[in-house]
């Protein structure tokens, strides 16, 4: 095989994300004519870009002699910005972009390169602008790929400042793209992009953008090196899937993402997710077999390891456990907040997603709204309602709304529960918010804390004291007197006389 | 566990079966006759089934399928899978799909942690329609579990514990051998085999054994079973064997430390007892005499109340090393508790028991140094000896122990033998110490006073008092004779206080007859300044007779050793104005620095150079120059031993103060003193 025919196949690789045997054919390259030998050196150091932006950097720094070739130095500095600005030392990334602009000799296609990284570097500085000139730049790219991440960037902005649609939009012209070069975009732009649309579609019930995304996925030929990717994917499906109210295929759906899940915090959320569905549709015990299932796995993962989306699988956890095990929840919670935001990562596309900050604030309202701490629940819900509406998250926002119907008892929160939940009309979630609304907010419940709400409901269940202990994280002495308390309200000895009692009432 | 697995694989080959015959049905009987036939079959199989048509939708549900699906045949029939969400009916449509697509029936089986249960889902295709068969294997699961957690903790427990783990048959050959003994203890199967081979064929009989082995340094303790076969017969044993090396040894470590007295390394009571009743057995056997001698040290509690318990310690742990040296090295010597000690011996020609005890109070001649002190110690003995005292250990220890107690009564440091023979047996001298024990309390004591007088003036200024024993049996015995026994034994300490209690009571009444200046003069021992209580001893004698200190001259030889407890004791003596008198000045040459040292009054320059001063001009000399010594540390000289009138003018010449001796009187008894009409010069 030729030097030549190797550095296409490796680029080939690069390209359909199978970075180990793109580097295998990148070996033993010093004795190569130039280019090619310099193209190697470059080549090699940008699948090193994929894995670790390090060992990229490492990569540049022993082959800077391909810069006495003054063809490839445009590319060498143009590859050293991105692996600084992947290694977030921001300043070192711009003085590059700098030296490739020298480097360019003002060919085109060379700036519409350089345009689509600087900005890229924006994002990562939390310059979000969707306006940037350097987006026209980069579309007039004859690369197709940097053309699609170009409208993949910018889609992130949008949804950065809340433009949702927009995002939407520029995500089906990346995906269109796609499409129209399917042989020769990098896998790895396309899965993002197919993601990231999936995501913003489906929560804005824009089925047509979904099937548009999901058809472009089942084009798709993953590598076992794109797991994250495909998993994502997969998972963002399985929402969809949810939400237009087939719950059975998100659960295959999620059984599928399990699979493919790179690491444990994946498959932790991946219980989570099917946990969750399962309670939707009133399997509760489907639903507690995800839940201890997700809780054992949880114990392998080291969280602070984990990236910043990974770790919103702590955050699902305390909200499932909120109402099994107010212990366990707050330990997931605190393990949660004890990581920082600091950490995560801002070349994330979710780094200025704020619905991530939405999830915890909707996490810490349901612990303290099963702990009885009324105004941190408010306090929490209300947030997380302001981020979800503003988000136009509607799913999340009536799950915030219903939370804080609940807490508050106010009837304007029932009504925009139902609003929200209105978008999705079809899930299962939306009986099952409507269901839990109107039973939380008959009278009897009016004069009972939130904790004594909750209280009831368990011991109908028919949870014994010890139960009731670790689920409320409260000694069973307290426990005892809450429930001689309940008992007192209603005029009854029993755990049956109460439920009854309940029943006559129609609460349960 | 083989049995149970073999069950459960014939219950599930049987299932499967019926899964056949089921399917069997449902292709080839015609739909109205199958739909009647394989109700009654879905319904009389165990397991969950439930029929899906080719529009996916529950067709039939047999009353195990609705138990596990936790819903009703009338609920589901006629239902989509995937309308209905649970992991056992909609999450198993895409398997549905896949069976009916390939034909090919799946199998898996499924955990629910909340309920803790496994079931084995099979889908199988027949024709258009699926068949899934539902069963609840959890208690094989749990049994698999169970099976393989006991199978691990046992290769961990082989792997973790130094054990071996082994089968034989009837010809005794191995038919298994594991464990991590066999290597890491280099314990082989040979050595097994051969070390024990009667008692593994034992078992063959029917009987567990229980043994212990020894090799290469190795304690095995084995037990072993018969092995039986299939019908109940014995086919051979099985064994296990655990390294008991280390416990051994720390068994025998402790048992050695139970029977050990931590202080003074000698074996304790647990041990006394142990050895004596299996000394006793042998004696019994062997015909021969045993020796029992109980050791109490005298007045311990004191020293340990004066000096304190680790210097009580230190004189326990000299005493025992003494103890054990002095007496035969075949003897048993034991401390059975506080200061007590036993010492047990076989009887022969060289070894009775009177010589044991004078052994014993030999050892105790020397004083021992404790907290940088002198201490004499004495030790009251009591012996009983087999056969004649008892014939058991128990027996023969009471009796010793009362003996004992006995011999502490009738005075301190003697021995006392149980019923022993008499005392004409016993040596002469120690008859002497027996009865020096009594000399006090029978008033065989007496003193005599050598007169003391001016040198110049032949006036009495004083006496020194000598003591005499008027033996009951012997007569009078002089102080040469039994002083070293009563020093040894320590009697000598009672014995001197006896003596300063009469001097001065006599001092005083000579003081009271017109001599204001008596002074009478005891001779001390250098046991005697070894007691840290002398000078409080001194004190209360005084004030008991009302002596004043400056009546009292304490003698005391050049020779004496002495050490800081004598040291602070005459610095108190002297301080309470007390004089301290150098008795046989001159004969040992002492150092100048000696002498410097003592709180010393004055000198009596030894009878000898008196004796021949007056012939020979080198011990005058040798006088003159003594006296010149003791001037030069303004030291009083007396001279004693004056017997004529030369030496009386030598003296006078030398300008000694003082002079006693027989030319100026012989010792004279109490009473006497006054009556003397003194030669002037």
């Amino acid at each position: 095989m030729t030097p030549k025919q190797q550095l296409n196949e490796a680029r080939d690789l690069l390209r359909t994300g199978r970075y180990e045997a793109a580097l295998a054919r990148l070996v033993e390259y010093e004795g190569w004519p130039s280019p090619q030998m310099e193209q190697a050196h470059l080549l090699r150091a940008e699948v090193l870009l994929y894995r670790d932006p390090v060992d990229a950097l490492e990569a540049l720094a022993r082959s800077s002699d391909v810069l006495r070739n003054d063809d490839v130095r445009f590319d060498y500095f143009l590859l050293s910005g991105r692996a600084y600005a992947n290694s977030r030392n921001f300043d070192g990334a711009a003085e590059m972009f700098a030296l490739a602009e020298g480097a360019s000799g003002n060919a085109p296609a060379r700036h519409a390169a350089l345009a689509y990284q600087r900005a890229r570097l924006r994002y990562f500085q939390a310059d979000l602008n969707p306006d940037d000139p350097n987006f026209a730049v980069a579309l007039t790219s004859p690369d197709p790929t940097i053309r699609l991440s170009a409208l993949i960037w910018r889609s992130w902005m949008h949804s950065g400042l809340n433009n949702y649609r927009a995002q939407i939009a520029d995500l089906r012209s990346a995906l269109a793209i796609a499409r129209e070069h399917p042989a020769e975009v990098e896998l790895f732009a396309v899965a993002r992009g197919v993601h990231a649309l999936l995501r913003a579609a489906s929560e804005l019930a824009d089925h047509e953008a979904v099937d548009d995304a999901r058809d472009v996925f089942e084009s798709l030929e993953w590598s076992p090196e794109l797991a994250e990717e495909q998993f994502l994917c997969l998972r963002a499906l399985a929402w969809d899937a949810f939400l237009r109210g087939d719950s059975a295929r998100a659960q295959w759906l999620y059984r599928d993402a399990k699979e493919v899940a790179p690491s444990d915090a994946w498959r932790v959320m991946s219980h989570v997710d099917r946990g969750y569905v399962a309670r939707m549709n009133h399997n509760e015990a489907w639903a507690r077999d995800e839940l201890m299932q997700a809780q054992a796995q949880a114990r392998s993962v080291v969280w602070a390891a984990t990236k910043g989306e990974e770790r919103q699988a702590l955050v699902m956890l305390a909200v499932q456990f909120a109402t099994v095990d107010m212990g366990q929840a707050q330990r997931y919670v605190s393990t949660y907040t004890r990581m920082g935001k600091d950490s995560v990562d801002p070349t994330l596309a979710i780094a200025h997603d704020k619905r991530m900050t939405g999830y915890t604030y909707y996490a810490s309202g349901c612990v303290n709204q099963v702990l009885g701490n009324t105004e941190s629940a408010t306090v929490a819900f209300e947030t997380a309602y302001k981020i979800f509406d503003e988000s136009e998250y509607h799913f999340r926002a009536a799950l915030a709304a219903q939370g804080l119907a609940e807490v508050t008892g106010a009837s304007i929160w029932v009504e925009r529960a139902r609003q929200h939940a209105g978008a999705f009309p079809k899930s299962a979630f939306y009986k099952y918010l409507t269901d839990r609304i109107s039973k939380k907010t008959t009278p009897w419940i009016e004069g009972l804390s939130p904790m004594q709400r909750q209280l009831a409901l368990s011991l109908c269940e028919g949870l014994d004291n010890q139960q009731l202990s670790k689920r409320f994280s409260r000694s069973e002495f307290t426990i005892k007197r809450e429930v001689q308390a309940l008992y007192d309200l209603f005029n009854v000895r029993s755990r049956n006389a109460l439920r009854s009692v309940l029943e006559e009432r129609g609460v349960l | 566990m083989i049995a149970t697995l073999a069950v459960a694989v014939t219950v599930l080959v049987l299932c499967f079966a019926a899964a056949g015959f089921i399917v069997y049905y449902i292709r080839t009987v015609s739909p109205r006759k199958f739909d009647e036939r394989r109700y009654s079959i879905l319904e009389s199989v165990q397991d969950g089934i439930f029929i899906v048509d080719d529009r996916w939708r529950f067709t039939h549900i047999n009353e195990k399928a609705e138990e596990l699906l936790h819903s009703t045949a009338a609920e589901l029939v006629g239902r989509r899978v995937d309308k209905v969400l649970d992991p056992l009916a909609s999450d198993l449509l895409p398997e549905m799909r896949n069976v009916r697509n390939s034909s090919m029936p799946i199998e898996r089986t499924q955990f629910f942690p909340a309920t803790n249960t496994w079931v084995e889902i099979r889908v199988q295709p027949a024709e258009h329609e699926v068949v899934v068969y539902l069963r609840d294997v959890s208690d094989r699961k749990r049994a698999e579990i169970l099976l393989r957690d006991s199978e691990r903790r046992l290769r961990l427990l082989l792997e973790q514990v130094p054990a071996l783990l082994w089968t034989v048959d009837l010809d005794m050959r191995f038919t298994s051998f594991v464990g991590t003994a066999t290597s890491a203890k280099g314990f082989t199967q040979e050595e097994l085999g051969e070390a024990k081979v009667d008692q593994i064929r034992r078992v063959f009989s029917g009987d567990s054994q229980r043994f212990e082995s020894y090799h290469s340094g190795r304690w095995m303790q084995h037990h072993v079973e018969p092995l039986r076969g299939a019908n109940g017969q014995i086919i051979g044993a099985i064994g296990v064997a655990l390294d008991i090396t280390e416990m051994k040894e720390t068994a025998d470590h402790l048992a050695r430390l139970a029977r050990l007295d931590a202080l003074t390394q000698l074996p304790n009571r647990f041990a006394l007892e142990e050895q004596m009743i299996e000394m006793v057995e042998r004696a019994e056997n062997e015909e021969r005499r045993l020796g029992v001698l109980f050791v109490d040290l005298d007045r311990f509690k004191t020293i340990n109340d004066t000096l304190g318990h680790r210097a009580g310690d230190e004189l326990l742990r000299q005493f025992a090393v003494r103890l054990r040296r002095a007496v035969d090295p075949e003897a048993n010597v034991f401390r059975s508790g506080g200061d007590e000690f036993i010492v047990m011996l076989e009887l022969g020609p060289t070894t009775s028991v009177p010589m044991i005890s004078a052994d014993i109070q030999l050892a105790l001649a020397e004083p021992f140094f404790i907290a940088e002190r002198q201490l004499f110690v004495s030790a009251s003995v009591g012996a009983a000896s087999y056969p004649d005292d008892g014939m058991s250990a128990e027996e023969l220890l009471s009796r010793a122990d009362s003996a004992m107690y006995r011999a502490k009564y009738s005075g301190r440091s003697r021995i006392g033998f149980f019923d022993i023979g008499g005392d004409e047996q016993a040596p002469y001298r120690l008859r002497l110490e027996q009865d020096l024990h009594y000399a006090i309390p029978h008033g065989e004591f007496r003193l005599l006073y050598q007169p003391i007088v001016d040198a110049v003036t032949t006036r009495l200024v004083g006496a020194e008092a000598l003591l005499r024993w008027q033996h009951s049996k012997h007569g009078e015995i002089m102080p040469e004779e039994f002083i070293a026994i009563a020093e040894e034994t320590g009697l000598i300490v009672p014995i001197s206080r006896w003596v300063l209690h009469e001097a001065c009571l006599e001092a005083v009444r000579i003081r009271a007859s017109g001599y204001p200046d008596f002074r009478v003069a005891v001779n001390l021992s250098a046991r005697d300044f070894g007691e840290v209580d002398l000078a409080d001893t001194i004190r209360d004698i005084l004030a008991e007779t009302g002596l004043p200190p400056s009546g009292l001259e304490l003698e005391i030889t050049e020779n004496m050793k002495i050490d800081d407890v004598a040291l602070m004791t005459m610095r108190s003596l002297s301080s309470l104005g007390i004089r301290i008198v150098v008795d046989d000045f001159g004969v040992a040459y002492s150092a100048l620095g000696y002498l410097k040292r003592l709180p010393i009054a004055a000198v009596k320059i030894d009878r000898t150079f008196i004796r021949d001063a007056g012939d020979d001009p080198q011990d005058r000399a040798i006088v003159r120059a003594i006296v010149a010594l003791a001037r030069s540390l303004d030291l009083e000289i007396i001279a004693e031993g004056v017997e004529t009138r030369e030496q009386w003018q030598f003296i006078n010449e030398l300008t000694c103060e003082r002079a006693q001796g027989y030319h100026f009187s012989r010792p004279v008894e109490a009473g006497e003193l006054l009556g003397l009409s003194l030669r002037a010069g």
